[in-house]
């Protein structure tokens, strides 16, 4: 579904991205994972379209997404987390969410009164599931900024499903959770998963990592140093070497 | 009260100038093309009723239209640029406006007189309302009733969807392409509403001054454009009215027994005005406990009570306050002002002594920020250890 | 070749506008230092240079000095009152406001005008040059004697501001600030005293910036305030955002083509020309010459 062939890019002197090579199929979770500043997140913003790549390519369903602009990657069907919460803390809720609703057959089902004026009902109806799968229908007209941590990132997960992605970008979607809460977060992606929502995960939590992933990709310095299943990467050498850390894996690490 | 009417249609179209401004704001983009969009309202709408003879509703919504197509044209370019750049593009672009309309000469003879922009002299003869026989009131409550209109409609865009996307725009704009929203398209329509709104209110300036110029659209208008949604608060259409109603009313017009000080304490009172409450009014207001707010409300009330008693009751009053302390030189319209004043201090009694408790703490905070300031070094250097 | 000017013409307008176009380039380099550092505009910037030259003229009224001494003077003078735009400006108001410090260098641009208009009454005082009665002359090219003056001037001040950003304690601390205020504070330098620092310098190199425009016009007037404050945004604009090397390079740019502007088309044609160089730069190169196109996150 999704293929990245080759894929560079620099800043200035500094390779953040070098000459990756990735494939996400339909369907599959595929975690991301390596330390800070291997170029995880930096892949990510290039899917997505935040920046131009300096090289390579990437394709989506077949269609060369490579230098797309950030809304029209959505319009394909490509949504995105961010890694520091990127909510529109002024509004409330329920803002948050109606504001996203720019899928495709929402856009159609809906002419020009009706989008900007009070919104159809297919979107309001959108909003409200989008609501209830974050569990946060009563706090719809709470501002986003009043919100709890953990409550921002169900808002930030919800607000990413509105406009019917088929690929869903992660970045860091567990940071600076409890082990409750990313028990939580990982029952709510297998439900996605359940819907048939694909998705790439940016990760450091290894608890979430080992147990819902089906594939891993490890990125050092900006290269691809390991792929494959979640047993295969803890037991890769070159993997402990670089980022797992050579001590024992944990019973936690080994439940995947 | 042909003073009241005056002040009334000044506000009217300030009001529609700072809403103008408010809707471009919300969007995170600072602009000081207002003041142009606002010119081209003026001038076209002018032309259409004195050379064209048109009825001003048209006119209006002609001049709106005109405006709100070069903004939208400008806005295309303007837009790649941000922050400070998207400033300076806009002072220029306004500047543009003005040095346009300052070369530009069209006359037409009617009668015994040429009408029409004539570049440096201006604009005079702008005769719609009084070849009309409109009144004084009958031009305040039109302008009243236009300022209603756009508040109104302003008021319902900043509770629509498309007034959610304004906003989630202005606060993160790339959040907001990430969920698809197109920046481009948001941005350029704001620009567009932002100028069909003050092109509105030229024309409605145009005609009630009757004379207009280019040196009046320029830089200092374009800042009082922006300063009323400022200083009123960028949630709430009415603040923009308060602020408007605040500068125009109060300093402008009110204080006009001060003279030239004037312009020095407006400048004063907007640095003061914003250290105090830099989100706007509206959220001071907001946080304002009902005690204080009830008597915001009742010098209000005095205040208008005080207009409608008219100008005879007034200069009652001032008569008696100068056979008692001679000629103050103070007139009608200053009295309402007094009022106010004094009403809300004799209310807030309790608030004098609760500021005079308080003193002693305040003074000791504010010393506090001023050694702050002075005292200490830029780079500590690390003690010894003991 | 152009018009009615010779190849002489041009150059000799060229020249001057080069030369003029380091006051410029100070007034941006000013902008562009606590664009830098606060990441905010100070639009009551040039008032601050002008309010500096007022000043060491009130000085000047009061015993005969040498003109390099008023110069002196305004500087000193205008970094008195740009600490003091500031203190007013943006000590007080929370960052997240960046709104309410626009506002608040609006109402500090309108009160120190405002005091000027009434110490003077609004009246031109006449400011003194130096060197204006030297002309160095090669053929019927002219090299302006104070026009050289200012240049030299500039250049000295360009000097002693980066020697002072590079090789002092405070001007590293300036920039620490700049870059990462949090991290900065950890290290225990006092941002506040950074920024009033900032400030000042600013103000240094405004009221020279100011002294400099004064003397090569031949008076100072409160209504120099507005298009000495357009240009210097311009000017920083074109430099690209908080660039130093850019500021000065976009200033002397400007002087050059609105000199050459001038002496092409009339008086009243010039500024249109500036602002449609400024829309050039804007469509072609927005941000700036040295500016950094953002990649942000």
């Amino acid at each position: 579904m999704l293929e990245i062939q080759a894929l560079t890019k620099n800043f200035g002197g500094v390779v953040a991205v070098d000459a990756l090579d990735l494939t996400v199929n339909e369907g599959e979770i595929v975690a991301l994972i390596g330390p800070n500043g291997s170029g995880k997140s930096t892949t990510v913003n290039l899917i997505a379209g935040i920046f131009p790549a300096s090289g390579g390519r990437i394709s989506f369903k077949g269609r060369d997404i490579t230098d797309t602009q950030p809304h029209r990657t959505l319009e394909c069907g490509i949504a995105r987390t961010f890694q520091n919460i990127r909510l529109f803390n002024e509004l409330t809720v329920w803002q948050n969410l109606w504001v996203a609703q720019n899928a495709p057959e929402t856009r159609k089902s809906e002419n020009f009164v009706k989008r900007w004026m009070s919104g159809s009902a297919a979107a309001r109806r959108s909003v409200e599931e989008e609501l209830a799968f974050a569990n946060l229908a009563e706090k719809r007209d709470e501002l986003a900024g009043n919100l709890a941590f953990g409550e921002q990132r169900r808002l930030e997960l919800a607000r990413s499903l509105a406009a019917n992605p088929s690929l869903l970008l992660l970045d860091e979607p567990a940071a600076g959770m409890s082990l409750e809460e990313v028990k939580a977060l990982d029952g709510r992606l297998r439900t996605l998963q359940g819907r048939g929502i694909t998705i790439l995960l940016v990760e450091h939590v290894m608890e979430l990592v080992m147990g819902i992933a089906g594939r891993i990709a490890v990125l050092n310095f900006g290269r691809k140093i390991a792929e494959g299943t979640p047993a295969e990467v803890q037991a890769d050498p070159v993997v402990r070497e670089a980022y797992l850390g050579t001590a024992e894996p944990t019973a936690a690490g080994a439940a995947g | 009260m042909q003073f009241w009417y005056g002040l009334a249609q000044l506000i009217g179209v300030h009001t529609i100038l700072g809403l103008s401004a408010y809707v471009v704001l919300q969007t995170g983009q600072v602009t000081m093309a207002q003041a142009g969009f606002f010119a081209i309202g003026a001038y076209v709408s002018g032309m259409l009723t004195t050379i064209a003879g048109w009825h001003i509703v048209p006119a209006l919504f002609i001049g709106g239209a005109t405006a709100a197509a070069v903004a939208a044209i400008a806005g295309f370019p303007a837009l790649r640029v941000k922050g400070l750049m998207f400033v300076v593009a806009t002072i220029a672009f306004g500047e543009a406006v003005r040095l346009f309309w300052f070369n530009f000469t069209y006359q037409v003879q009617q009668g015994a007189v040429k009408v029409g922009p004539q570049g440096g002299e201006g604009f005079k003869q702008i005769r719609f309302f009084p070849a009309n026989g409109w009144t004084d009131l009958d031009r305040a409550i039109f302008i009243l009733a236009v300022m209603a209109i756009v508040m109104a409609g302003v008021w319902w865009l900043d509770r629509s969807r498309a007034g959610a996307v304004l906003r989630a725009v202005g606060e993160d704009d790339l959040a907001a392409q990430s969920v698809g929203v197109n920046l481009t398209a948001v941005k350029v329509s704001a620009f567009a509403i932002g100028g069909f709104i003050a092109g509105v209110g030229g024309t409605l300036y145009s005609h009630y001054t009757t004379h207009i110029e280019h040196a009046n659209f320029g830089v200092v208008l374009a800042t009082f454009a922006i300063a009323y949604p400022i200083v009123g608060g960028l949630h709430n259409v009415f603040g923009t009215l308060a602020a408007v109603i605040f500068i125009q009313g109060f300093l402008v017009e009110g204080l006009r027994f001060l003279g030239d000080w004037r312009n020095l304490l407006f400048g004063f009172l907007i640095v003061v005005a914003m250290n105090v409450s830099p989100r706007g009014f509206v959220s001071v207001y907001r946080d304002l406990s009902p005690y204080w707010r009830r008597r915001v409300y009742g010098g209000a009330i005095v205040t208008v009570v005080l207009v409608l008693a008219g100008e005879t009751a007034a200069n009652e009053i001032v008569a008696a306050v100068e056979g008692v302390l001679g000629n103050t030189g103070l007139e009608y319209n200053h009295m309402a002002w007094i009022a106010f004043i004094v009403v809300m201090a004799g209310w807030s009694w309790s608030g004098l002594a609760a500021a005079v408790r308080l003193l002693p703490a305040g003074l000791r905070r504010l010393s506090a920020l001023l050694r702050d300031a002075v005292g200490g070094s830029a780079v500590r250097r690390p003690r010894k250890a003991a | 070749m152009f018009g009615d000017l010779s190849a002489l013409d041009l150059l000799q307008a060229v020249t001057d506008g080069l030369l003029f176009g380091a006051t410029y380039a100070i007034i941006g380099t000013g902008f562009a230092l606590i664009f830098g550092v606060m990441h905010k505009i100070n639009l009551a910037y040039a008032a601050t240079a002008i309010a500096g030259a007022y000043i060491s003229l009130a000085f000047a009224a009061l015993l005969p000095m040498p003109a390099i001494v008023v110069f002196l003077i305004a500087a000193i003078a205008s970094g008195a009152v740009g600490y003091l735009v500031y203190i007013t400006c943006f000590r007080f108001i929370p960052t997240t406001s960046p709104l309410a410090t626009l506002m608040a260098t609006v109402g500090m641009l309108i009160l120190i005008d405002e005091v000027i208009v009434h110490e003077t009454d609004g009246m031109p005082q006449p400011y003194p040059a130096l060197f204006d009665n030297v002309m160095i002359e090669i053929g019927n090219f002219g090299l302006r004697g104070d026009l050289l003056f200012i240049f030299g001037l500039s250049v000295v001040a360009t000097v002693a501001l980066v020697v002072f950003l590079y090789r002092t304690r405070l001007g590293v601390a300036t920039r620490a600030v700049a870059q990462q205020p949090v991290a900065a504070q950890l290290c225990g330098i006092s941002v506040q005293r950074t920024n009033a620092t900032t400030f000042i310098m600013s103000g240094l190199l405004g009221g020279l910036a100011g002294a400099m425009t004064a003397a090569a016009v031949g008076t100072l007037s409160p209504l120099l305030t507005l298009p000495i404050t357009v240009k210097g945004l311009i000017v920083t604009v074109i430099g690209g955002l908080g660039s130093i090397p850019g500021a000065i390079i976009a200033g002397l740019l400007v002087g050059m083509f609105e000199n050459v502007a001038l002496a092409l088309r009339d008086v009243q044609e010039r500024d249109l020309y500036v602002m449609l160089l400024l829309f050039l730069f804007l469509a072609v190169r927005p941000m700036g010459i040295f500016g950094k196109s953002a990649a942000r996150d």
